[in-house]
């Protein structure tokens, strides 16, 4: 029987404890690193830009550039830097016309850019976030003083639910990084589109984010070693496309076995949020992530603990 | 064996706190247990002996719903196991090996297993403090798990079995580990339970004189089978065997003497202590008819035993039970 108050209690002290057990602190480091590095990577050529803007102004007119003639320097640079973004998007996405126009016209390019990269490390920072979330308590046998108290069922849910939420914060942290950062160095856009849209790139990162830790519980509940649980989980997050990107290079049609996994779908959610692209991305994320749920219960109710 | 069971409910004439039918249950090709059927009497203090790798911890595990059995099924206060929800602060373990979450701090730790049991946030802290000094852990209560000994994290265990109002309790080698003080405020533990909260007690422990001390009844398995179900009283007094130890070395005439007392078949001595000797009863003698004439012959012939204790040992009885040849 799920009972609700047992899991909201064990999500919460998951979610508490996140940190403290080392592996949410490797977590929270990483994909803090691992984020602002991929940022950086789009980001850095404004900076550069910026500086260089400021030589020329130095060296060609002595410091007496008039900041119209910035502001056109400027825009002019930037609208190179975002036709540049463009086309990365274009090369990684395979976008229609209509979602590059989307990604590059209707919605801030470079923050774009930037959840294109993110989306490509989501896999790594949700296993990273639910490698742990049963393995190490059932290799210590620690899990069994809750075995007498609750159901399997609501020790595996609760705990799901509490490492979806520490990932949440973590992935948090990173977009509220971004999002200073950015509202205060980045001048290609104006600030306020630009949060808004990593606001809800947030939520389309924790929308993809879902079944990678549904993945996680599935392997951790049937793996006693974390360590174990974090490599088989990478696997399966990044082997099965790695091995259809590579036969897809030789016969076109095998990419479609990419839509088996979550991976397939991702960049669907980076379309409008009305476009039946993106329902269906969004629903596909939601069957998996129930899908591994599940199977994941199945196997956690039966098993020897 | 087989009416052993039900020899004990009908016994204790009500219903029995955990009944174990048929249970059996393998690791790969390794039989764990195998069909080991029984029942534990409500309001007992239970043992549960085996020497290593018996199945003793592996039943108590099947009884927490830890492990499945391969077949057979167990039932707590009537309930099976598998449903282990409806038995919510009911039934409550010290498992054998377990850890506790070793950055949480422990007084957190018991709160939130009190909050799981049902109870409310301010009973839950009242119940935590409550077995924290039952077992003297309220100093500790700020450090996490980590920072703890070995038998503090044994004491630890046991607070949280003893949390609520549970009805049935196990405990997986309670005292393993524990210095002489410890081991004895754990037993007084237990004694304090029998009489106070009626719980069931089951115990499994391989200090077999504490089990003696604490059990009403054990069951003894070896090798995966249940080889012995009785009360402490009947495994170790029906013997025909009386036990005495003197205040020195008997002489041959002393010896002599022993051999013609009414009611004595032959005399042994006790190979670990020359100053006891066991006297095996003739044939259709009873202990209790005989001890009385025994020790007013043996202070007419001027030697008065320091002990006279009826029957064997459990130990001995435990090593006759698991050297036996399936």
């Amino acid at each position: 029987m799920i009972r609700q108050a047992h899991l909201k209690l064990i999500a919460g002290h998951s979610v508490r404890h996140g940190i403290r057990g080392g592996a949410g602190l490797v977590s929270l480091f990483l994909t803090l690193v691992i984020g602002l590095v991929l940022a950086s990577i789009v980001i850095s050529p404004l900076d550069a830009v910026d500086q260089q803007i400021e030589r020329m102004d130095r060296s060609e007119t002595g410091g007496h550039m008039t900041e119209a003639d910035k502001a056109e320097a400027r825009q002019r640079v930037n609208l190179e830097v975002v036709r540049i973004a463009g086309k990365a998007i274009n090369w990684v996405v395979e976008p229609s016309s209509e979602q590059l126009d989307y990604l590059t016209s209707q919605q801030p390019a470079i923050v774009s850019a930037i959840l294109v990269m993110l989306f490509l490390v989501t896999p790594l920072f949700g296993c990273l976030s639910g490698f742990n979330q049963t393995s190490g308590d059932i290799g210590s046998k620690g899990l069994r003083f809750l075995l007498i108290r609750t159901e399997r069922q609501n020790i595996f849910i609760g705990r799901f639910i509490g490492t979806y939420l520490f990932a949440a914060l973590v992935n948090l942290a990173l977009f509220l990084i971004l999002a200073l950062y950015m509202a205060a160095k980045v001048k290609v856009h104006p600030s306020g589109d630009m949060v808004l849209w990593l606001g809800q790139g947030y939520l389309r990162v924790m929308l993809f984010t879902a079944p990678y830790i549904a993945i996680c519980a599935w392997v951790s509940c049937a793996i006693d070693s974390p360590f174990g649980s974090l490599v088989i989980a990478l696997m399966a997050a990044y082997m099965f496309p790695l091995i259809v990107g590579r036969g897809a290079s030789l016969y076109a049609s095998v990419g479609y076995l990419n839509y088996l996994t979550p991976w397939g779908w991702k960049y669907w959610l980076l379309e409008p949020v009305a476009s039946a692209h993106f329902l269906g991305a969004a629903i596909a994320m939601l069957a998996f992530c129930a899908g591994f749920l599940f199977l994941g219960l199945r196997y956690f109710k039966k098993r020897d603990l | 064996m087989t009416d052993q069971p039900h020899r004990a409910e009908a016994a204790s004439g009500s219903a029995p706190a955990v009944r174990i039918r048929n249970v059996t249950k393998t690791f790969g090709a390794q039989k764990a247990l195998d069909d080991v059927s029984f029942d534990i009497p409500s309001g007992t203090v239970f043992g549960l002996l085996g020497p290593n790798g018996a199945g003793k911890t592996t039943l108590f595990s099947i009884m927490a719903n830890f492990l499945k059995p391969a077949s057979g099924s167990v039932e707590v206060l009537g309930i099976n196991v598998n449903n282990i929800g409806d038995l919510q602060g009911r039934l409550s373990i010290l498992p054998q090996d377990a850890l506790f979450q070793a950055n949480v701090p422990v007084r957190e730790q018991l709160e939130f297993f009190a909050l799981l049991s049902g109870m409310t946030k301010q009973a839950a802290a009242d119940e935590t403090t409550r077995v924290l000094t039952m077992v003297g852990l309220l100093d500790a209560q700020k450090k996490s798990a980590r920072a703890l000994s070995h038998g503090m994290t044994k004491r630890l265990g046991i607070a949280q079995a003893f949390m609520g109002s549970p009805e049935v309790i196990v405990l997986d080698e309670p005292t393993a580990g524990l210095d002489p003080v410890n081991a004895a405020a754990v037993r007084k533990l237990v004694a304090d339970i029998k009489t106070k909260a009626r719980a069931t007690l089951i115990i499994s422990s391989h200090n077999l004189a504490e089990i003696q001390e604490m059990c009403a009844a054990v069951a003894i398995l070896n090798n995966g089978k249940l080889v012995e179900y009785k009360s402490i009283a009947e495994l170790t007094q029906a013997t025909g065997v009386v036990r005495m130890t003197f205040g020195r070395k008997l002489a041959e005439l002393e010896w002599a003497q022993l051999r013609g007392l009414p009611g004595v078949g032959t005399v042994e001595v006790d190979t670990t202590n020359e100053y006891s000797i066991e006297l095996i009863l003739a044939a259709g003698q009873t202990s209790d008819l005989l001890i009385g004439t025994l020790v007013s012959s043996l202070a007419q012939a001027g030697l008065v035993p320091r002990s006279v204790k009826e029957g064997a040992s459990l130990e001995e009885k435990f090593l006759e039970a698991t050297s036996k040849k399936d």
